[in-house]
């Protein structure tokens, strides 16, 4: 019998826990399409940052307490007062005309807490508000969800506005500042593509009841503490094109069955855990099972990707010139390695009839080194 | 980046160790530069939490802010650091020198300049931070604060602002000074690791690059450089020393509050230490680099605006900068940033045979020997003068790519040597290209000797970067209509927004 | 989305009437700036001749401003054939040389200083030497090619007039600087911004007009080019089907690929000559021939272009044709890959970048996709009014050279533009139009 792509997905990831996308692992879809690796491993919901570590990797992703307190603290204030320092903002900063103000708390069902739970609670106020229905505009941290290649995901977002231009609009509260009306970029975009995952999500969720796209703005409304003080003011952020992306790169993950297809039989990321959770499985095993995917290392996965160390490891040893990243390879064309880029420009290794073009320019920048090492006075950085 | 460049990487990777990418060291270092090591809290941006400080290896100034969320203690932090600030800046406001001028008004400018070294681009930016948040503070009305610190805010935000521009050294990031000078088998990402990037260059005694390198990546062993704190540190040791530091300050236990302050000094100079070592290390490997010729023309302009600058805080109406540019100074500054790029690339492109080198594989300069020469040609001007317009060819196995009339200069040649390609030749790998000399033979009829190439002799050429107009713009106060309109558009902020801006609100002062 | 194959849709009708509302609205002297966007061939030069008359009727003394040398050239041939009894002015600088088309008019006047020429009703410059004029003021200025004039240029020269008819094509290249940095982002009058977006920033009032038809865009082109590069403004081909043709003089000895590539393009207006799938320099020698290959083979073979202007037929010659790419040192091989074939036009076809075809118009243009061979996308690389350029140039056809595998280069291109706050995201994508251009393209593919 033939196993479906969901069994091979399974059976890859063992008999652990599945691990569920959040709005983060969403957001990093985007950071490296290419990598057959991560796609597996997020599709099969495999604890990247287990078997990281497992291999010898652990990643180095860790948050600062400060910080996270310092964006609770910020949370908090912000919607303390039925959401004062918040409808302020809207309304002064950013000119919106907001009517009276009705404000939903989705935190929990009556005391219940449960995705599912709440989930419908925010499916059924909401429909209702975009039918006209009910007269709340504020909806504290609603309970959104979306299916990821088959797998239903629950997201959270701070906060939902309605009736803002007559349409939703998904609220971020961030505890980074914006500085004279500019903020880090990087801290930005990352806002941005969570923000994108939940504007997916609702629109996912009204789609369901026959309400268009339309009904949810493309602009984020950004909340953050102003200049260096703990006052918040806002922003728009315009992310049409990040949401686009976004849903590319959800439908590449419906094409994972296209890749599962040409794994090996009886590949498996298993961890053998024993009761304690201690991980059994020979760790030099595991390295062969991963070395089974190719992965596409970038040396910015070392920013965002819980593998990237293990596949930097690799990409080392195999004298790749990933190593080095895009500057340097722009300039090699299709030389993958180190040891074949010098072989070239040394003469030593016979060009093949694609590579006889980068020989020459590669002997001819070997012969300008060797002019240089050779001059007066030359190489004095190093010695 | 060029093919050249490119290789230097991989012969690094290869060799596992760095390789020089420049013959000369194209920063002017100075030989008393504050070093400056700033250190900030994890989620609030530009929140000080430490400097280490010093002009010396052996002598720095730690400064802590034992609770960064709190307002004073913050601006007290700054009055400390600017107090040391000033006190460099002072320093080389000593000695003034009169500069030879044609113009009526006589010149004059401070024979040195400040130059303050940190780690990284980061702490760049927290300086940068440091000096928004400082530089619109009053020493009068509500939470005033000493004079020194609007001070330090305006010197910060000077020197940032100079770090932008292409060429200038009075303030500089470690990691970028080492990587324009050395290739690593690393990427330029992990270059940015101080630690790391140090690892390829000089790898600590009794260590092989690739032990340095995974030691750089363990914050227990090499703690980051800056402005951020590990995660781990701030989790295991600040947090809970600074909530002994909060308790002991709000219980007014005098003895629990030093103990406590020492506390934080001792975490924190041990976080700041290695950081300092390799700072220095770093500094004595660049001093070992020949400076190059055409940097100390450039450290004359750094002294130039540095007197400006002084000299504008000493007129009596120096106003702190404004938060953004003006329609009018934002374009004068991008002209003036365009064009110290394009000068720092001519000056190390003529200075440096490495740089030549790149731009040889690029084909936009190119080297080789003389073939063949004329050197007794004479042109008849439109003014029936003889003048020497002598010819040669230059055979280069570069892939030239430069088109017939490109006007070109020689690093090689007498200073004033100019030149024009009169045709390419392709003779199978290498070309032959003749060129005219126009320039730099002296007065005479018949060339100055030494000023024309003989044959035989190896030359380098290059492009002439030529020269451009510095362009004219309408007077700050004097906006046009394309330009005109938003009414917080303007150079200098006005009294009542400056006011506001000194008693922002701070939430929690706790 | 606008097409033309809807019937009842008259061209001229169409581009009249815009024509008429923009001269009016420069006859309102409530109006200090009116803006005109046109899309690739839509007749801007025209335009341009035609307001400056306008406003010289009106007793104005217009300048004009452009953004080249040749631009400028070619704008005073053209003033000074329409408008034979007004003395034109052009301004240069000391280093130009009259090329022989301007030192041939009677009615125009070459100086390096305003004061030379004033007994000129419209006097004509580029950008960079009307920025070195001081003092003098005019009451009319008519910048064209003002989406590549950077808003610190129009700085610059902004105190010569009183008033502008701000010309260009929005969809073409944005103007860039080499410094990087973020601090101007956001502010109304960032000075690496184009001028015309700066100025309607501050002169929010300010009416703007769009040229409705493409006359250069052939019926096969300018559905596509909509679509990818104007997907909210939209305009039409002026020349209808069946108007335009190329075809062969000479039968095809053997049936090389290259003859097959070029029957799809002339059959068809567009063609893929998609070579074997290999990451390679952007300097790649099989494709700088192939480029160059094409352009020969094509003359060789003597081409006939039938158009509204020529009914019965003409032969094309070197001049033309274009082979446009995204680098100089691409720009340089293809002319010496054309040099190296020993035609004695070989130096007549154009070669240029993206950048410097902008404005310009061939009868088949020949184009490097920029994408071709990499490994990764670069913005550079993906920037919408590059691939806009090398796309619109032409009358008759458009032959892209591109290695296999752009397909999945797109597909799989990570998200890392950078996102900024109220700053509005800048349409079209570079993404979407390539996936326009390349989904148009695939069906016009030849396997070289």
């Amino acid at each position: 019998m033939i196993a479906t792509p969901d069994q091979r997905l399974d059976a890859l990831r063992g008999p652990a826990p599945r691990m569920h996308h959040n709005a983060r692992t969403l957001a990093a879809l985007e950071n490296n399409p290419r990598c057959m690796l991560r796609a597996v491993l997020d599709a099969s919901g495999s604890d990247k940052a287990a078997i990281a570590a497992h291999t010898g990797y652990q990643a180095p992703f860790g948050q600062s307490s400060f910080a996270l307190a310092r964006g609770n603290v910020f949370e908090t204030m912000v919607k303390a007062n039925g959401c004062a320092e918040l409808l302020r903002v809207l309304r002064e900063t950013l000119q919106l005309t907001l009517p009276e103000v009705g404000y939903q708390d989705l935190n929990d069902v009556g005391g219940d807490g449960r995705a599912e739970s709440r989930h419908a609670r925010t499916t059924h106020l909401l429909t209702a508000a975009a039918r006209g229905h009910g007269s709340d505009t504020l909806y504290d941290h609603p309970m959104l969800r979306l299916v990821v290649g088959g797998h239903p995901v629950f997201l959270e977002p701070d906060l939902v506005a309605f009736r803002v231009d007559d349409r939703f609009h998904v609220v971020e509260i961030k505890s980074f500042p914006i500085v004279d009306d500019q903020a880090a970029p990087a801290q930005v975009r990352a806002a941005t593509t969570h923000a994108c995952a939940y504007i997916i999500a609702l629109r996912a969720m009204l789609a369901a009841s026959g309400i268009g796209p339309e009904s949810v703005s493309d602009t984020i409304v950004l909340i953050a503490p102003k200049d260096f003080t703990n006052r918040p003011t806002g922003a728009f952020v315009d992310a049409r094109k990040q949401v686009a992306t976004l849903t590319r790169q959800l439908e590449r993950i419906q094409r994972i069955g296209d890749l599962v297809e040409l794994l090996p039989e009886g590949l498996t990321f298993d961890l053998a855990a024993d009761d304690t959770g201690r991980p059994q499985r020979p760790a030099q095993e595991l390295a062969e099972a991963l070395d089974q995917v190719p992965a596409t290392y970038y040396p910015e996965c070392l920013n965002h990707c819980e593998m990237a160390f293990y596949c930097r490891s690799r990409a080392r040893a195999d004298g790749s010139l990933d190593v080095l990243g895009s500057a340097v390879r722009e300039q090699l064309g299709g030389v993958d390695t180190v040891t074949m880029a010098l072989g070239l420009a040394r003469g030593t290794l016979t060009p093949n009839d694609d590579q006889v073009e980068m020989a020459v320019a590669l002997r001819h920048a070997a012969r300008l080194r060797v002019e240089l090492h050779n001059s007066p006075g030359a190489a004095g950085a190093a010695s | 980046m060029s093919r050249v460049s490119a290789l230097a990487h991989l012969e690094a990777m290869e060799a596992m160790e760095a390789m020089p990418l420049t013959r000369f060291r194209h920063r002017h270092l100075s030989d008393r530069p504050l070093v400056v090591i700033p250190l900030t809290m994890a989620g609030e941006a530009g929140t000080p939490l430490a400097v280490l400080v010093g002009e010396s290896r052996r002598s720095s100034t730690l400064l802590v802010v034992g609770q960064p969320r709190n307002r004073d203690q913050r601006f007290a932090f700054a009055a400390e650091f600017g107090r040391i600030v000033m006190g460099y800046i002072d320093s080389c406001r000593q000695d003034r020198l009169e500069i030879p001028s044609r113009g009526e008004e006589r010149r004059s400018r401070y024979t040195s300049a400040p130059q303050i070294l940190v780690p990284n681009n980061g702490g760049i930016k927290a300086l940068s931070d440091l000096g928004r948040m400082c530089r619109f503070r009053r020493t009068d009305g509500p939470y005033p604060v000493p004079a020194v610190v609007p001070e330090l805010g305006k010197w910060l935000t000077f020197l940032v602002e100079t770090a932008e521009q292409a060429g200038t050294s009075m303030l500089l990031p470690m990691t970028g000074l080492l990587g324009e000078h050395w290739a690593t088998g690393q990427s330029a990402l992990e270059d940015q690791n101080l630690a790391s990037l140090m690892a390829w260059i000089s790898p600590p005694d009794g260590l092989t690059v690739q032990e340095a390198m995974a030691d750089a990546e363990n914050p227990e062993l090499c703690p980051p450089a800056g402005p951020a704190t590990s995660p781990q540190f701030d989790n295991t040791y600040l947090a809970p020393a600074m909530r002994r530091f909060d308790t002991a300050r709000a219980t007014g236990n005098e003895q629990a509050l030093a103990e406590a302050q020492a506390d934080l000094r001792g975490l924190l100079s041990e976080q700041l230490n290695p950081t300092w070592r390799l700072m220095w290390t770093a500094l004595a490997l660049l001093r070992g680099v020949d400076e190059a010729p055409r940097a100390a023309a450039r450290f004359e302009r750094d002294c130039d605006s540095f007197t400006d600058y002084s000299d504008y805080q000493d007129s009596g109406d120096a106003r702190p900068q404004p938060k953004r540019d003006g329609a009018i100074r934002a374009a004068r500054r991008l002209s003036r940033l365009e064009r110290a790029l394009a000068d720092f690339e001519a000056d190390m492109a003529f200075d440096d045979p490495y740089v030549r080198a790149d731009q040889r594989s690029l084909g936009e300069a190119f080297a080789g020997t003389v073939v063949a020469a004329e050197p007794d040609r004479v042109d008849i001007t439109a003014s029936n003068r003889r003048v020497p317009r002598p010819r040669v060819t230059v055979r280069t196995l570069d892939p030239v790519r430069l088109v017939d009339d490109t006007k070109l200069i020689s690093p090689t040649m007498p200073p004033g040597h100019k030149a024009e390609i009169v045709s390419i030749v392709r003779d199978g790998d290498a070309s032959l290209i003749m060129v005219e000399v126009t320039g730099g033979m002296g007065r005479a009829r018949v060339p100055r000797p030494g000023t024309v190439p003989v044959v035989e002799q190896h030359i380098d050429y290059l492009p002439d970067p030529g020269w451009r107009p510095t362009p004219v713009f309408p007077e700050a106060d004097q906006i046009p209509w394309t330009h005109a309109g938003d009414p917080e558009d303007s150079e200098t902020m006005d009294p009542v927004a400056a006011g506001q801006a000194a008693t922002e609100e701070w939430g929690d002062d706790n | 989305m606008t097409t033309n194959d809807h019937t009842g849709f008259d061209p001229a009708a169409a581009a009249d009437v815009a024509t008429t509302a923009i001269l009016a609205d420069l006859a309102d002297a409530a109006n200090r700036a009116v803006v005109v966007d046109s899309p690739p061939g839509a007749g801007k030069s025209t335009l341009v001749v035609r307001a400056a008359g306008d406003l010289v009727e009106g007793d104005e003394r217009p300048i004009i401003v452009a953004q080249t040398n040749n631009q400028v050239d070619d704008l005073v041939v053209r003033l000074a054939e329409a408008h034979p009894d007004i003395t034109i002015g052009r301004l240069s600088a000391s280093s130009y040389t009259t090329p022989p088309t301007v030192d041939a008019l009677a009615n125009t006047i070459v100086a390096t200083r305003v004061a030379d020429l004033a007994g000129c009703r419209i006097v004509v410059g580029t950008s960079a030497k009307w920025a070195t004029v001081r003092d003098e003021t005019f009451g009319w200025a008519i910048l064209d090619e003002s989406y590549q004039m950077r808003s610190d240029m129009l700085l610059q020269i902004v105190e010569r007039f009183d008033r502008g008819l701000f010309v260009g094509d929005p969809g073409q290249l944005d103007p860039f600087t080499v410094v990087g940095t973020e601090r101007w982002i956001g502010l109304p009058h960032d000075p690496t911004q184009n001028g015309v977006t700066v100025m309607l920033e501050h002169n929010p009032g300010t009416p703007v007009h769009r040229l409705p038809v493409s006359w250069r865009l052939p019926t096969t082109a300018a559905p596509t080019v909509a679509r990818a590069f104007y997907p909210f403004a939209g305009f039409n081909a002026g020349i209808g089907e069946g108007v335009r043709a190329l075809e062969f003089r000479s039968a095809g000895f053997g049936s090389s690929v290259l003859d097959e590539t070029l029957a799809m393009a002339f059959a068809t207006g567009w063609a893929l000559h998609e070579l074997p799938r290999r990451h390679v320099p952007r300097t790649d020698s099989e494709t700088i021939q192939a480029t160059a290959d094409l352009a020969v083979r094509l003359l060789d073979r003597g081409a006939i272009a039938t158009c509204e202007r020529h009914r019965d037929g003409r032969v094309l010659d070197a001049g033309d044709i274009a082979i446009g790419v995204a680098h100089r040192d691409q720009a340089d091989l293809v002319r010496a890959a054309l040099a190296r074939t020993g035609r004695p036009y070989a130096g007549q076809v154009a070669v240029d970048t993206a950048n410097r075809l902008q404005g310009r118009e061939f009868e088949v243009v020949i184009v490097v996709h920029p994408l071709s061979g990499r490994r990764d996308a670069t913005a550079f690389h993906l920037e919408a009014g590059r691939l806009c350029v090398l796309t619109s140039r032409h009358r008759q056809a458009c032959i892209v050279v591109a290695r296999e595998g752009i397909t999945d280069l797109l597909d799989s291109h990570p998200s890392t533009d950078a996102v900024h706050l109220s700053v509005p995201a800048k349409f079209p994508d570079g993404w979407e139009a390539n996936q326009v251009v390349l989904a148009k393209l695939a069906r016009h593919r030849v396997a070289a």
